[in-house]
Parts: C-alpha cells; sequence; structure tokens
C-alpha cells in the first residue's frame, strides 16, 4: 500500500478500549456446602 | 518513567480487507500478508522484512525493530482517503506470500489504529489496529436481495462492530466516498 513518506511518529493511548472485546463470563457459582450437623458432645 | 502520549483518541483510517474462510469461520485478512485479523482483539504488528546477512547472503534475519519503523516500511496500514483503500479492490495487488485461505470476497472499512503510529504523507502505519466499521460492497451486476454479501455481513458481525452492506446509491449519496471509491461498483466489487 503507498502511503507515502512518513512525516513524523506520535503515540496514542485511547481512553476507551477500541475493541468491542467479550465480556468476560460469570465464574461458576461455588457448589454450596451443606451446614456440618454439630458434632455431639458427651454432657457428663 | 514512562512518557505521556501524544493524543488519547486512536487514529481512524481507511483500509481494505480480504474476506476468507479460515478454520474458523469467515475472517478478515490483510490484502498484502496473509495476517488473518482476530475478533474482539487488536492485531499487532510485526516487521516482516528481513535482513540480508553480507557473511551468508543466502539467509535472511529478522529486523531488530518493532513495529512500526520511520525507516522501515512495517506496520498495520491505513489510509487518510477512502479512494486509495479502494484501490486494493483490484485483483491485480501484490502480495508478498499466497493466502492459504479461499478468498470470498473483499471489504473496505475504517479501522482504528494506535500504539505507535508513523504518519505518512496519504495514510499511516501503527503498532496496533482494529476495525472501526465495515462495508460489504454489493456489485452493480448483484441483486441486491439475492446477493450473496448479506450472508457475508451476517459473518462478519463476529468482529462486534457495525457492518453494512455498500450498495450504489450508498456510494453516490456518502460524501465521504470520492470518484475512485464510486467506480468500484461500476467495475464490480466482488
Amino acid at each position: 500500500m503507498d502511503i507515502g513518506e512518513p512525516k513524523r511518529t506520535y503515540t496514542v493511548e485511547p481512553l476507551e478500549d477500541p475493541v468491542p472485546r467479550e465480556a468476560p463470563s460469570e465464574p461458576p457459582a461455588e457448589p454450596r456446602e451443606d451446614p456440618s450437623e454439630p458434632d455431639e458432645v458427651e454432657v457428663g | 518513567m514512562a512518557s505521556a502520549p501524544d493524543y488519547i483518541e486512536p487514529t481512524v483510517a481507511w483500509r481494505t480487507w480480504l474476506v476468507v474462510e479460515a478454520e474458523e469461520g469467515m475472517r478478515l485478512s490483510s490484502v498484502v500478508y496473509p495476517t488473518l485479523w482476530p475478533p474482539r482483539r487488536e492485531l499487532e504488528a510485526a516487521c516482516r522484512h528481513r535482513r540480508l546477512s553480507l557473511r551468508r547472503p543466502w539467509r535472511r534475519r529478522p529486523t531488530d525493530h518493532g513495529a512500526p519503523e520511520e525507516r522501515c516500511r512495517c506496520g498495520i496500514y491505513g489510509t487518510v482517503h477512502a479512494g486509495d483503500a479502494a484501490g486494493y479492490f483490484e485483483g491485480h495487488v501484490l502480495v508478498s506470500e499466497p493466502h492459504r485461505w479461499p478468498l470470498l470476497r473483499r471489504a473496505i472499512g475504517r479501522v482504528f489504529l494506535w500504539g505507535s503510529v508513523v504518519e505518512c504523507e496519504d495514510g499511516w502505519r501503527a503498532s496496533l489496529a482494529y476495525p472501526e466499521r465495515l462495508f460489504v460492497p454489493v456489485p452493480a451486476e448483484e441483486d441486491e436481495l439475492a446477493s450473496d454479501a448479506r450472508e457475508v455481513a451476517d459473518e462478519l458481525a463476529v468482529y462486534g462492530v457495525e457492518v453494512a452492506l455498500l450498495r450504489r446509491r450508498t456510494f453516490e449519496e456518502n460524501a465521504l466516498f470520492d470518484d475512485r471509491f464510486r467506480a468500484l461498483l461500476r467495475h464490480g466489487a466482488g
């Protein structure tokens, strides 16, 4: 592609992302543990 | 310490792409180099030129600079004028390497350029790029409704940017397109 001779170099850091990225998928819900039964304690 | 950037808005340019049937589906490819543009991820430039070795001239070594470099011709290209990009619709563009994916169509559009950008007389070369919007031309001899351009446009939605069919009427009404660009459809753009 012929775009002519270079004139200068500059830097660009866009404030907003120019790429429409995929929204991060939600992490799978962690399995809920049933509350454990309290240990039986012998009372003397 | 990192220096502040010169600009905080990407440069917007014109370019032409090939639409090819890649392994993962319909994709954009650069015209001159067989480079696929990944959907939803920026394309990063790399210098593909090779340095001649004086001791072993049959060997070529990779260049030792990042892309783009002012003294080289590397970087991701974009043009100021749509007509200059439209010139790459013609079939006799010199390619560096054969493309390995079947060519379906060509598309034209605007592209965001950022990172390190070399400004040239009629365009830019950049280190990072992503399509801003895409146009799939419907050649004059094709029936708009029957054309597979619509299917191509639908498939290119994978890039997550606006994709439009470019009809002859659109060309003639849109001031963005110069005479050379309008001439595209008169000669076919498939």
